[in-house]
């Protein structure tokens, strides 16, 4: 490093002070208190680990349920993303940029906007049922469409697709089409030009969009409260409840940080799969 | 010569309304060393990647080995290319590089390691085997991607401007390399250029393209002594246009000389190579048969260590000569009048409409 260089890393001071106090500050006061109790609704400093034997005793169930379905919508949008993002960095041609215009106003759909979409969608009264019901397909409504998992799971893979299609494309861009022609030359169909030369150069792109969806799902609970129905019991309802109804701060910072661990090592064992996979031979 | 390895046969191709090819009909034969010559954007990528098959012809046939691969993709044509910029795999090592091909086919690991030690061997890689490719010279990855294509033994290697990107000392040792392979596998290679010196320093036989035509196609020395059109002559080494007018077999330049050449009336070029040439004092001394002569003033003078160049001044042009070194004293001094002299041997006469 330069000493001019070095003289400037000042500059990144106020960015580090935001960071440290709005983002790592909080995080390592949920991150005490989950060691904490709560006694006649106030919090006793303590170092158990008395809050996370209880989240895994009460609520496992829940625990697996969140990460079954977050895990679906990782790997379904994930996988969509890439799609998308292969068609438009190396299929659409001068459409491409239309495309990923389209990609980016969709973040700007807010997002409740968004469940209120599918709500609309899938609902009773909605789109779905009405065209049904028009072409005289089904006499009554039909209601298993909304408020339930599968819902869950369209609604926030909607909403996590234009996240995870970004870091992709990032990834693809930077990849060269000419070492895709010599692979071409040298005997590999199109499938193993894809496998041998583009996934290997974006792994990290994929790991990192399959890490945005699978904490956004995890960590979500306002579509699994609002279309996810009385059976769709995800942790982030729960934790909300922790804080909120139960007023146990603690407790709810122990679920949150089993959340964030479960997150981290799902990230870290399909990161480690993805390398593997897609390794260079 | 038998039966050509590669045929191209009427073929061509349009990118909407700019016609990169035009009906084109090549053959090339096994063991040649074709040099596809031109101006940028004549339709030299265009042709080879006709022959890799990136490209499909609207119209003609390619065959190759006896067989149409018109409508084969590049996977599964017996063709290897060594490309524009080299394409190297950015994520392998050199060897990685250069063994994909062979894995794609599934060839066993020995074998593998068998054909890649040939390889490095024979394009001179030694102990760079596990570099990534992003860490070596230019020069290197020119060989890995050499290496890479020519450990598919294709029928044919193709090569887009290989030396394009390298200096001039390493394209000249890169010249060399590629002529001592060339050599040593015996295969067969079509390399484009718009390198003349490059054409004639490696290949066996040039084909000249222009604006999407193949203009003249033969061997280096065809190419040179007897260029087709004008522009073959300009594009090919050095050269002097003279333009005149021929009328009932005598051609008169507008330089204000006059030699006999059949052919039909009109305007003409006549083309003449700088070595061909050669200055003199004739002082009103007769000419000899077969020798045509021409008026003009040294203008410049330059020694070249192995040869003088003469920029002399003709009526409404002027010429370079290229003479052996001379003393000092027999040089012809600037601003002096001489006689240029050359065989009619060595002349091409070309018309011009
Ligand atoms: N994909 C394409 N789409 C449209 N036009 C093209 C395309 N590829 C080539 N052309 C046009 O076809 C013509 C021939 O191109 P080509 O790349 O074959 O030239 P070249 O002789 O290889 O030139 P250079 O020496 O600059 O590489 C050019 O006019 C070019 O603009
Ligand atoms: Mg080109």
């Amino acid at each position: 490093m330069t000493p001019a260089i070095r003289s400037r890393g000042w500059l990144a001071l106020p960015y580090l002070t935001v960071y440290l106090l709005v983002f790592v500050a909080p995080l390592l006061y949920f991150f005490v208190i989950s060691f904490w109790r709560v006694r006649l609704f106030r919090l006793m400093p303590d170092a158990s680990l008395a809050n996370y034997a209880k989240t895994l005793e009460a609520h496992s169930v829940s625990l697996i349920f969140t990460f079954e379905i977050a895990f679906t919508i990782a790997v379904i949008v994930t996988t969509l993303a890439f799609v998308f993002a292969y068609v438009v960095r190396f299929k659409a041609g001068r459409y491409g940029t239309p495309l990923l215009f389209v990609v980016l106003i969709a973040l700007f759909g807010g997002y409740l906007t968004k469940i209120y979409v599918w709500k609309t969608i899938l609902g009773q009264a909605g789109v779905i049922n009405s065209a049904l019901g028009l072409l005289g397909i089904v006499n009554e409504p039909i209601t298993f469409l909304l408020y339930n998992p599968v819902a869950v799971v369209i609604t926030l893979s909607h909403y996590t697709l234009p996240l995870a299609i970004l870091p992709i494309y990032g990834a693809l861009r930077s990849i060269e089409d000419m070492p895709l022609r010599a692979a071409r030359d040298l005997g590999a169909s199109r499938f193993r030009v894809v496998w041998d030369v583009v996934l290997p150069q974006c792994r990290v792109g994929i790991l990192i969009a399959f890490s945005l969806c699978l904490i956004f799902a995890a960590g979500d609970f306002v579509t699994p409260l609002l279309i996810g129905g009385p059976y769709t019991s995800m942790i982030g309802k729960l934790i909300q409840l922790q804080f909120g109804f139960h007023g146990d701060a603690a407790m709810g910072s122990a679920m949150a940080f089993t959340v964030i661990g479960i997150c981290l090592v799902v990230i870290f064992m399909v990161g480690t799969l993805i390398f593997t996979v897609f390794r260079v031979r | 010569m038998g039966h050509p390895l590669v045929r191209l046969d009427g073929v061509s191709k349009a990118y909407g309304k700019i016609v990169a090819v035009h009906p084109l009909t090549l053959d090339i034969f096994r063991g040649d060393f074709v040099a596809v010559l031109g101006p940028s954007g004549c339709g030299k990528t265009t042709l080879l990647n006709m022959l890799a098959g990136f490209v499909l012809p609207d119209s003609g046939r390619i065959e190759i080995d006896g067989r149409d691969v018109s409508h084969v993709g590049p996977d599964r044509r017996p063709t290897n290319m060594v490309f524009q910029g080299y394409a190297l795999f950015p994520h392998m090592t050199v060897r990685q590089n250069i063994a994909y091909g062979l894995r794609i086919r599934n060839y066993p690991k020995q074998e593998i390691d068998e054909r890649v030690g040939e390889m490095v061997d024979l394009v001179h890689l030694g102990g760079l085997e596990r570099r990534a490719v992003t860490e070596i010279s230019g020069g290197q990855q020119q060989r890995v991607a050499l290496a890479r294509a020519l450990i598919m033994r294709p029928d044919v290697l193709l090569l887009d401007e290989p030396l394009a990107a390298l200096d001039l000392k390493l394209r000249n040792s890169m010249q060399q390399e590629l002529r001592r392979i060339h050599q040593s596998i015996g295969g067969t290679f079509v390399f484009v250029t718009h390198d003349q010196n490059e054409a004639m320093g490696l290949a066996n036989r040039i084909a000249v393209m222009r604006d999407g035509l193949l203009v003249q196609e033969g061997s280096p020395e065809e190419i040179y002594s007897t260029p087709r059109t004008q522009f073959v002559s300009n594009f090919i080494g050095e050269a002097n246009v003279l333009p005149g007018r021929r009328t009932s077999g005598v051609v008169v330049l507008d330089a204000g000389t006059a030699f006999p050449s059949k052919g039909s009336d009109g305007t003409v070029a006549t083309v003449v190579r700088p070595e061909a040439m050669s200055l003199t004092k004739l002082d009103g001394a007769p000419i000899e048969d077969g020798k045509v002569v021409m008026q003009g003033t040294v203008r410049d003078a330059v020694f070249l260590g192995s040869r003088m160049k003469y920029v002399v001044e003709v009526p409404g042009n002027a010429i370079t000569v290229y003479t052996p070194p001379s003393g000092r004293s027999d040089r012809f001094a600037m601003d002096n009048k001489v006689d240029v002299v050359w065989n009619m041997v060595d002349q091409r006469v070309l018309d011009t409409e």
